[in-house]
């Protein structure tokens, strides 16, 4: 069965609940709704072994009752769920404590459509169109006589979102993404992913082909001993650094609560580093608003090495002074604001001059469970994985087995010595990202290990 | 804090020995993968909700305790090394072998006394290694329940309650690291 995702008739329904808020005596509400229809085909031993696909409208109030705030969220849709939902609100915001800071929810804004969203054909998409694009990287597996293993997913969404402060406003948007572990005998992986908002620009031949071109050539690692090396990250990897940077210093509130690394007009890389967050490019993912129904702003947050600014939603912006810069999240959020469409600039290096500059390093091709060790310094530990090696005189050499690393990101931003001139879009923790593979003068490998 | 009654293919909840005596003898499983191995499911298929396909994960994974030392007997025991305490980051390879952790505290341990307080302690290794570099486990004293109600694993993404009864341990010649800031 299809969920209505249609936008006039959600964001009624973001309307319907407000009135209904507004009528129990609420002195503000937001109504949020999320409607998705998705869907994933998945893959192992080169066979397609699960397709699963999942409709559902959530329904997120807030309830304000002065400085109080009652959040509560429901699955259904019908006249007494949706009544069940604003009395639930309404007996939190009652009882919990008062918020000193509460600044109240925030005002309209003007609001861009964003035809680059959205892509009927991803929307349309189907189990057997999905199991086409798996055919296609299966059969590139066994022309390199590998085993492929992955996912296919695509889906659409509808986001909602009414307020007692004016703002109505909703948005469509589809996403695709495909991703593949190839695995070649003798200790052989490789990987490769493609995201975009238009299920027709992926091409899972091409997929396929580069995870199993690379698990062929990882096949037999050899160790290699930790330490500096001078490394080139692949975009898969480079994704992994955007991620933590935007985790842990470009939200407002880890600024306000001491927790960033971020200083206006600190530089934290070198001059070839620059990143946004960029809610309107049509390589990402692109956002009008946020989950608070603020319209999204380009921020620049390094430009050429240098901090310029972080991301806001309302309640942090108040306390800035400032407007909010349309990064909030669904409430409640423990989080704060955060960069959901991050951008890395392109650079000027092919691939091959990218590693033709390593004298003696490392090639990575994406990183594994990597976690903060010191959050404020951004010194983050984690595998190296899918395809590692060794580069001398500026050529490919070999497949080297995993390394450990316990590194600073800001650090590692600070030796950029070139970037990439083609970028991916992938998908990290916060969203699609948009990066190219960098070089590095160093990166410190802290250990080893068994493949 | 992993505890349930029937997992999410209805096996019911069991104690499966994984390592006894040091050496390892089982696995976590579904009624799918245990029969591949000869077994009979263990019972540890779980989803994190009704629209979401089970996994084979972490229920209560715990060390069970040795009769002896309480972990404190354990640090007395200790002529030079370093006290430990409660886990802040976590990060193993794919093949979980290559770990490394970072707690909250350390203490110097010298001549069986907790001393100096250190900074940003973190200790690595490869699995097999580090449990066999065990030599002593606390008794039924210092056997408690801890765990985590945000365990992560699949994709998409599933959230788990894991429990971890413990009671505290001693591992030889362990690479450790402290830092700054």
């Amino acid at each position: 069965m299809s969920v209505d995702i249609d936008p006039r008739r959600r964001l009624a329904l973001a309307e319907k609940v407000l009135g209904a808020a507004e009528q129990a005596g609420a002195t503000e509400a937001e109504v949020l709704v999320l409607a998705d229809d998705s869907a994933l085909t998945r893959f192992a031993n080169s066979e397609i072994h699960q397709n699963v696909a999942e409709t559902s409208a959530t329904v997120n109030l807030r309830f304000v009752l002065g400085r109080r705030v009652g959040v509560a969220t429901t699955g259904r849709t019908d006249n007494d769920g949706l009544a069940a939902l604003v009395e639930q609100a309404h007996a939190i915001a009652r009882v919990v404590e008062e918020l000193e800071d509460w600044s109240g929810l925030p005002e309209p804004g003007p609001v861009t459509d964003l035809p680059a969203a959205w892509s009927e054909a991803t929307a349309a998409a189907s189990p057997e169109s999905r199991a086409e694009g798996v055919r296609a990287v299966i059969a590139a597996a066994d022309a390199a006589g590998s085993i492929a293993y992955g996912s296919f997913a695509t889906g659409a969404e509808t986001l909602a979102i009414a307020n007692s402060k004016g703002i109505s406003a909703v948005q469509r948007r589809t996403s695709a993404q495909l991703l593949t572990v190839s695995m070649a005998p003798n200790g052989g992986t490789g990987y490769a992913e493609a995201v975009s908002v238009d299920v027709g620009r992926i091409d899972p031949a091409a997929i396929g082909r580069e995870a199993a071109e690379k698990a062929r050539a990882t096949q037999h690692p050899v160790a290699v001993d930790a330490g500096e090396w001078p490394v080139v990250l692949e975009e898969y990897a480079v994704v992994d650094v955007l991620d933590m940077l935007g985790y842990l210093g470009f939200s407002a509130l880890a600024v306000q609560e001491e927790r960033s690394f971020y200083e206006p007009g600190r530089r934290i890389g070198s001059d070839l580093v620059t990143i946004v967050d960029d809610p309107s490019d049509p390589d990402g993912m692109p956002m009008a608003f946020d989950y608070e129904g603020v319209p999204k702003e380009r921020i620049s947050l390094v430009d050429h090495g240098i901090c310029r600014d972080v991301v806001y939603d309302a309640q942090t912006a108040a306390r800035a002074g400032r407007a909010s810069t349309g990064h909030g999240l669904p409430a409640p959020n423990a989080y704060g604001p955060l960069p959901l469409n991050m951008v890395m600039s392109a650079g000027s290096s092919s691939r091959d001059e990218l590693i033709g500059g390593l004298d003696r390093g490392l090639l990575v091709t994406r990183f594994h469970y990597t976690n903060p060790v010191h959050p404020k310094l951004c010194v983050i530990t984690g595998m190296t994985r899918d395809g590692t090696f060794l580069v001398e005189g500026g050529k490919v050499v070999g497949p080297v087995r995993n390394l450990r690393f316990t590194q600073s990101y800001l650090d590692a931003l600070a030796g950029v010595v070139a970037v990439g001139r083609e970028r991916r879009t992938l998908r990290g923790e916060l969203g699609a990202v948009v990066v190219p593979a960098v070089r590095i003068d160093g990166w410190s490998f802290t250990g080893t290990t068994e493949h | 804090m992993g505890t349930f009654g029937w997992d999410d293919e209805g096996v019911a909840a069991q104690a499966v020995p994984l390592v006894k005596d040091g050496i390892f003898v089982g696995y976590l499983s579904s009624r799918e993968t245990a029969p591949r191995i000869g077994r009979q499911s263990g019972g540890a298929m779980r989803a994190d909700g009704w629209n979401r396909i089970p996994l084979i994960r972490m229920t209560n994974i715990n060390l069970q305790p040795v009769p002896g030392m309480s972990l404190d007997e354990i640090v007395a025991d200790t002529d030079d090394g370093l006290y430990l305490a409660s886990n802040r980051s976590w990060s193993i390879d794919d093949r979980r072998l290559n770990f490394q952790f970072a707690t909250e505290v350390a203490y110097e341990i010298t001549g069986g006394k907790k001393g100096r307080l250190l900074r940003n302690p973190t200790y690595t290794g490869i699995t097999y290694e580090f449990w066999r570099s065990c030599d002593a486990v606390g008794d039924e004293r210092s056997y408690v329940m801890l765990g985590t109600p945000n365990c992560g694993k699949g994709e998409p993404s599933q959230t788990g309650h894991v429990g971890h009864a413990v009671p505290g341990a001693r591992f030889t010649d362990v690479q450790v690291g402290v830092g700054n800031g």
